[in-house]
């Protein structure tokens, strides 16, 4: 009744304490990390910074808005004030209707000078999209299913992420320490379910990052998700298998 | 693995020492997101803010103080932040940290040095231990499954299982309740 390790028996493995023992059973421990680069992240972070900038134009009352409620004795806005500029670009409305509390409202339909802003940054977030290459994901994945590495690879590991689409399921494969396909292979995914093979698609991993395959029927009707090794020209069976995991 | 070297490659704001910091650390930062978050979707966007995050904030960064404890801070933080956002609808302050603390902080930086010391593990030996314990595997389905000897996979988790014994000595030490769960 110890939590403390016994020495260990020739042979036999060093006991971990079973908090460490729980941990590494957990998936957070094996899960395989986003294959996102660290330039990839700072194109992203500039770019949300670049957004982040334009942001008071969104978050900031308009200044119209400001006299709305600042009530009408109160001391007038220095010439250089913020409310000053705006009503000499004609956004502020001279004969608006007084609210009851004795301020101005600005009529929403008066706000049309918000079009160009929000056109400028929707552009800006098109521009930060296509620069980068990548956004934040909202997709939900309907499963995922981890990958260990086996016989071809046994240091490899992955995870699958199942998204449904229209016309099917995307795969998304995250994986790491599979190697770049050698000259004449490459790597092709399988579903497996009682000796039948379903094609998922072909991959050679010669830069790393994400893997997408494609499933046109249900997975959850495979038991198996296998990744192979080819050889090109060699035909359809499926070669060395060098990662694999369960439904 | 030495962190004073990365704090102040971190410290110098540059690209490098960032993506140094990335590649050190993105695989702990999954994990203890994916611990908090179970999802890995949103584990997947808890990394993202978090390491978006340490970028836009490195030069509030001060290389004296622990590298490792820091990016721990600002990922847990990036990780609750998305479970907030997840529950899409203001709740009180005291329930929200009872349902995250689920998982307290003790146990996701256990959580994190686990990572880290599976990940310091060489690759062969990291595939028998994740075999192993994650896949529930026995030696000899092990050595099956690898296509290696049963000799071979028992030299690899021996080899494994002393070095993480090293490596979370101080996680024996500790005595269980202590961590807040």
């Amino acid at each position: 009744m110890t939590d403390q390790p016994r020495p260990p028996e020739d042979g036999e493995d060093v006991a971990l304490p079973p908090r460490v023992a729980e941990l590494l059973a957990h998936p957070g421990t094996w899960a395989a990390a986003p294959a996102l680069t660290a330039a990839e992240l700072i194109a992203m972070a500039e770019a949300t910074a670049q957004l982040d900038s334009a942001a008071p134009a969104f978050s900031a009352p308009p200044v119209a808005d400001d006299s709305a409620v600042t009530p009408l004795s109160s001391e007038p806005a220095a010439p250089n004030s913020s409310a000053a500029a705006a009503s000499s670009l004609g956004t502020a409305a001279p004969d608006a209707p007084a609210s009851p509390a004795g301020g101005v409202v600005i009529p929403f339909r008066r706000r049309r000078w918000m079009r160009p802003v929000l056109a400028a940054a929707a552009a800006l977030v098109l521009v930060a999209a296509v620069a980068t290459g990548v956004l934040v994901t909202r997709e939900r994945p309907t499963a995922t299913i981890e990958l260990a590495g086996a016989t071809g690879a046994p240091a490899a590991h992955g995870r699958i992420r199942v998204i449904e689409r229209d016309a099917g399921w995307r795969l998304v494969l995250d994986v790491q320490g599979l190697a770049p396909a050698g000259p004449g292979t490459y790597y092709q995914g399988w579903a497996i379910k009682d000796g039948e093979y379903v094609p998922l698609g072909t991959f050679h991993m010669h830069k790393a990052g994400q893997v997408e395959l494609w499933s046109g029927v249900p997975l959850r009707q495979f038991r198996r998700i296998e990744v192979t090794s080819q050889k090109v020209g060699a035909g359809q069976d499926p070669g060395t298998v060098v990662l694999a995991g369960g439904m | 693995m030495d962190d004073t070297r990365l704090a102040g490659r971190f410290a110098t704001g540059d690209e490098d020492g960032f993506a140094e910091v990335y590649t050190t650390f993105r695989g702990p930062v999954f994990g203890m997101a994916v611990t908090m978050l179970t999802d890995p979707g949103l584990a997947e966007e808890a990394v993202q803010q978090a390491f978006i995050g340490l970028w836009r904030g490195r030069e509030r960064y001060d290389p004296a103080r622990d590298l490792a404890a820091w990016v721990f801070g600002v990922a847990r933080k990036a990780a609750i932040d998305v479970y907030r956002r997840e529950r899409r609808k203001p709740v009180p302050a005291d329930q929200t940290e009872v349902a995250v603390d689920t998982l307290s902080a003790e146990r996701l930086w256990e959580a994190w040095q686990v990572r880290r010391a599976v990940e310091g593990l060489p690759a062969d030996e990291a595939a028998v231990v994740r075999l192993a314990h994650y896949y529930q595997m026995t030696h000899s389905e092990i050595a099956a499954h690898l296509g290696v000897p049963m000799g071979t996979v028992k030299s690899r988790s021996h080899r494994a299982h002393r070095k993480l014994a090293e490596a979370l000595g101080h996680l024996v030490d500790d005595k269980p309740g202590e961590t807040g769960d």
